[in-house]
């Protein structure tokens, strides 16, 4: 049960994981009795079934990257580092150390979202896929193809018909990142 | 001589004592006395848990502060986070509204960032949802000295200590033991008045008896939860032959009504304890349990249901049309179903205040005599049930619109969120349909209608975003 297990965090690991995210002490007991509730099976970990659950993240059409966002080559995550990669999401304030949530961590997490292979290049067939999922068979493959020619045409820049971090980074140069992902946590 | 005294004194209370009892709970259901000790004690346990509230709050302050020297002032205050919040209920419907407000309702070609919205929808999601959370034990404000709570500080003072422990001495040997004999005594009377009932034939007096004794056998039982109710609206009470329905939190729903009006109830078949209620009642006159997972059923439950309304002499239905107990923060999808069968509905707002006693009942979990022993166990069940107008179905309203109609009344009456998500997802999956609709919606805002121009392929980025912005002005003004 989710009261025994909040019980379990110590004040030490707020500590460190406060020191790591930047997440204030409320906001960490507040995620962690989240992340109890998510873990059914009592172990202290999660699970990409867990993940799935939820069904607000289940219906998302992009949550099954999201999860894989989560878990790499992991099984499961713990606490750490579910916290860890939450905290990219933190929004930017100014005049302050912002090491997980800066500008380019939350356009990495964007980033590799398109690259389902993790070789830092988004392919015009990644991209494809990735057009696939978001609308389903709603639009035609040769209207996505043709959406993909032209988004991968805008971007690169050194004719290698594969958009990189870095030409990513430029094509979305004039976009509110910081604003437009962050989310508010919870007291 | 003193000691005899006291031995006999004490043979007297003990050989007196059930006697009494017995007499009083006869008396008082019967002719529905209201004695006030239960408002009283409802009265002393708020004060008692407020002088908690404030010994945590204290404690707190103390051990607390130098952890939150660092808080963040710049985020939101409490009052954002509310509206925040109110912002976020209809996740299927509001899926891609934020992008609306923003940008207006205009078809865009895609761009990469167009994945943001995605990715900001999952992680909230991931942080903090709308639907699980009403599968489990909703959080208190305040510690009502209760161990299995979401909160506890057991181990903040040992003024706390000291109250929980007596508290609890008093809820296992003086309540728990008084609830106990009330609760098998209510049964028997439940028992054995249906199996009498039931041998009588069809007529008005079987009718009137039945009315009678059901409702006293549940202010018993309802007594031996230490139930205190409060009737909002009594006027639109449900009459007979009408369908009322309600929002469910647990089986103690059906207690509650019925001890202020008799009803037919259409419900699960349970096995166990439950079981035996339901069988014990479905002697005595005509109600509905069905097993929910056997489709031949649910034709016959309609068809029953429907003629059993067209009977004025006949018991208000009672139904619960979300399918299963949620926490009682909420009101879920309302199943279309019993919206098919009665174009007329008997609306039923239910809430209860859980500071007193959680009266969810988390079925994936326990069965239904340890929740009956939880509940004793508990401080009290303290409840508020609005009766509300009766709801008509407009002329080419389908089932399905009128369903949600009516669970929005019942929402916006008993102070609950009000939700479409199905109440089954606390056993089931999500539904691909939702994703499609989800992707669809999506696509609807993509502009496809231009093929690449090949002149275009020469044009710097510069010049395309240009023309994007000059394309998305003609658009805005059409």
């Amino acid at each position: 049960m989710g009261s025994r297990s909040s019980l379990m965090l110590q004040d030490e690991e707020i500590a460190i994981i406060q020191e790591e995210t930047g997440f204030t002490p409320n906001q960490i007991e507040r995620l962690y009795s989240r992340f109890a509730s998510l873990d059914k099976g009592d172990n202290g970990t999660l699970s990409r079934d867990d993940f799935l659950r939820i069904p607000e993240l289940a219906i998302n059409p992009l949550g099954d990257r999201i999860v894989q966002a989560f878990f790499g080559d992991e099984e499961r995550i713990n606490f750490r580092h579910f916290m860890r990669v939450l905290s990219t999401f933190r929004p930017v304030k100014k005049n302050r150390d912002n090491k997980l949530n800066n500008r380019r961590e939350k356009l990495r997490f964007a980033f590799k979202l398109y690259d389902l292979d993790e070789n830092e290049k988004i392919t015009r067939e990644e991209l494809l896929e990735i057009l696939h999922m978001m609308v389903g068979a709603n639009i035609s493959n040769e209207q996505l193809a043709s959406i993909a020619d032209r988004t991968i045409m805008e971007a690169d820049k050194d004719g290698d018909q594969c958009i990189s971090f870095e030409e990513f980074c430029n094509i979305l140069e004039r976009t509110d990142v910081e604003e437009k992902m962050s989310i508010r946590f919870l007291h | 001589m003193m000691f005899n005294c006291l031995g006999e004194l004490w043979l007297y209370v003990i050989t007196y004592t059930p006697l009494i009892i017995s007499v009083y709970l006869l008396i008082i259901p019967t002719f529905g006395i209201k004695t006030g000790i239960s408002r009283c004690y409802i009265k002393l346990l708020m004060s008692i848990f407020e002088f908690c509230r404030q010994t945590i709050e204290k404690q707190e302050r103390k051990t607390r502060l130098h952890q939150l020297r660092s808080i963040d002032l710049e985020t939101s205050s409490d009052e954002d986070d509310k509206k925040d919040h109110e912002e976020k209920r209809n996740a299927i419907k509001d899926f891609f509204l934020r992008n609306d407000n923003e940008d207006g309702d205009y078809v865009h070609e895609f761009v990469l960032s167009d994945i943001f919205d995605f990715i900001v929808r999952g992680i909230e999601a991931v942080a903090d949802d709308e639907v699980t959370k009403r599968f489990s034990t909703e959080e208190l404000q305040t510690w009502n000295l209760l161990t299995r709570t979401n909160k506890n500080y057991l181990n903040v003072s040992y003024k706390l200590l000291l109250f929980w422990s007596i508290g609890w001495i008093f809820r296992f040997c003086v309540l728990f033991p008084i609830r106990m004999f009330i609760f098998v005594f209510g049964m028997l009377y439940l028992l054995i008045t249906m199996a009498l009932v039931g041998l009588l034939k069809e007529c008005s007096f079987k009718k009137w008896l039945y009315d009678h004794t059901s409702v006293i056998a549940f202010r018993m039982l309802s007594r031996s939860l230490s139930a205190t109710i409060n009737y909002h609206d009594t006027q639109y009470k449900p009459k007979g032959g009408s369908l009322c329905v309600a929002n469910h939190t647990s089986p103690l729903d059906v207690l509650i009504l019925h001890n202020d009006n008799p009803y037919a109830i259409v419900g699960q078949l349970h096995g166990g304890f439950l079981g035996l209620i339901e069988t014990a009642l479905n002697r005595a006159t005509s109600h509905c349990f069905f097993d929910r997972f056997e489709v031949n059923d649910r034709s016959a439950v309609v068809r029953k249901m429907r003629q059993h309304i067209m009977d004025p002499k006949k018991l208000p239905i009672l139904i619960f049309p979300e399918g299963t107990c949620i926490n009682n923060s909420a009101v879920m999808m309302f199943k279309k179903g019993s919206f098919e069968v009665a174009d007329v509905v008997y609306p039923v707002a239910i809430k209860y205040d859980q500071i007193f006693g959680d009266p969810f009942w988390d079925s994936s979990k326990y069965g239904y005599f340890t929740y009956i022993i939880r509940m004793m166990t508990s401080w009290a069940i303290v409840c508020d049930v609005w009766y509300m107008k009766p709801m008509t179905r407009e002329d080419h309203e389908s089932a399905v619109d009128f369903a949600n109609r009516v669970k929005k009344a019942i929402a916006r009456r008993g102070g609950l969120v009000d939700l479409e998500w199905d109440g089954q997802l606390k056993r089931q999956r999500v539904k691909p349909e939702l994703r499609a609709k989800v992707q669809s919606e999506y696509s609807r805002k993509l502009s496809t209608k231009k093929a690449p121009n090949p002149s275009e392929l020469f044009l710097t980025n510069n010049a395309i975003n240009s023309i994007n912005t000059l394309e998305t002005n003609i658009s805005n003004t059409n």
